[in-house]
């Protein structure tokens, strides 16, 4: 619970990353003590020890990359919610092979309202500079980027968009 | 337990054969590890297997007691260990492996096999001559049985109870506190269509209730409190009436 705890800040999230490589390495030179017969529960921990690593960074260095507080992702450097730069979603591929995971972000997806004060802790975030429709209209380009075809029902949205404001009059 | 305080060394004297190796023969292990604040048997446990043991086998999964895998004999009594203090114990603690059940290795043992059997005989499912109806509406049960059918309900079949059973160690097919627990848990779900003569055949014998030599060690070493005196008076007075 130190380092990718509670309260993170970026030092110590760039300290648990650099640890958690150097223990990705050394588990590829992992030994087992026990070589008994039969069941064994130091081969089975070392069956999952490497995923559970692999895991672990790919946490560490999500949080260190993203600078901005959110939901269960607080960060002591960069306590306010950041709507302008972080309204997206962390995508994580790392392919068996390769030495580090890579990172891209998605489009949370439509929206009909900015997102605002959620009912809990400080009534304080850095708003998205975008309009709705700006940003509505980027996440339409991203998607139709990524090969998504245009759908009765918007992703993200279970009305139509804009549907909000004929109900709002 | 302060840091100035010295702490206890703990000597734990280990049960240890591997029923897969062939040189592997019963003895025990001896090994000592120091005492921390709020230390139960399965932090210790992992403890041995960091410092001394890598291969040393026993079970466990929720470490809260609710699981039921890392039951053990500890100092001659079964008792779950996430759910036993150190601090609980004196200095020399003596874990063995539950007995009734197969041993797996070491501290490891088959409960699955016995409890899959004790349900497969008391047919620990609700028996309805009803068709389930997917567009009904579920019928409703009072609050009261409902919470006595949970009271039952909240055996974690960690096999305690078996294996301080005076009668279960002796006759395998002994259906022991667990068992004439599950009895009565479906004995008293109003969905069950059985009667008190089907009952009879399973539970009127001496592998059910009349098989109890009425020790109660189930009552006493049950990790979840399980009114198991109760679930005995029960099945007795059941069974009386029934003849």
């Amino acid at each position: 619970m130190h380092k990718v705890g509670i309260f993170r800040t970026g030092e110590e999230l760039e300290e648990a990353v650099a640890e958690l490589g150097q223990l990705l390495d050394d588990c590829e030179n992992a030994v087992l003590r026990c070589k008994d017969p039969g069941l064994n529960p130091e081969l089975a921990f070392a069956l999952r020890v490497k995923g559970m690593l692999r895991l672990a960074m790919t946490v560490a260095k999500g949080a260190l990359a993203r600078t901005e507080s959110r939901g269960a992702h607080f960060r002591t450097d960069f306590p306010l919610r950041n709507d302008r730069d972080w309204l997206n979603r962390t995508l994580v591929r790392w392919a068996a092979d390769d030495a580090e995971p890579s990172f891209t972000y998605e489009p949370t997806g439509l929206i009909d309202l900015p997102p605002g004060y959620r009912g809990y802790g400080a009534d304080e975030r850095i708003e998205m500079t975008d309009s709705l429709e700006q940003y509505n209209d980027s996440v339409v380009d991203e998607q139709t980027q990524h090969g998504r075809l245009p759908t009765t029902e918007e992703m993200g949205s279970r009305l139509r968009r804009g549907a909000w404001q004929e109900y709002a009059g | 337990m302060s840091s100035n305080q010295t702490r206890r060394r703990l000597q734990f004297e280990i049960f240890r054969y591997n029923p897969q190796d062939p040189n592997s023969e019963a003895h025990t292990d001896t090994f000592e590890i120091e005492e921390t604040e709020f230390m139960t048997l399965y932090i210790a446990l992992n403890k041995i297997r960091e410092e001394h043991d890598p291969g040393l086998q026993f079970d466990f999964a929720c470490r809260s007691a609710i699981c039921g895998s890392c039951a053990m004999m500890v100092n001659g009594r079964p008792a779950l260990a996430c759910r036993t203090l150190t601090t609980d114990l004196p200095e020399k603690i003596q874990l063995y492996p539950l007995p009734v059940f197969k041993l797996i290795g070491d501290l490891s043992v088959d409960t699955g096999t016995w409890f899959r059997a004790m349900a497969e005989r008391t047919e620990a499912w609700v028996h309805s001559q009803i068709d389930f109806d997917t567009e009904s509406v579920e019928e409703r049960m009072s609050d009261d049985i409902a919470a006595d059918i949970y009271e039952n309900d909240r055996c974690i079949e960690c096999g305690c109870c078996v294996a301080a059973c005076g009668a279960a160690n002796m006759d395998d097919e002994f259906l022991a506190g667990a068992g004439l627990n599950r009895i009565k848990r479906f004995m008293m779900d109003p969905r069950d269509t059985r009667t008190d003569g089907d009952w009879f055949e399973v539970v009127g014998n001496k592998d059910g209730v009349f098989g109890c030599i009425g020790l109660m060690a189930c009552a006493d070493v049950c990790p979840k409190e399980l009114p198991l005196l109760e679930v005995y008076s029960f099945l007795r007075r059941k069974r009386l009436a029934a003849r």
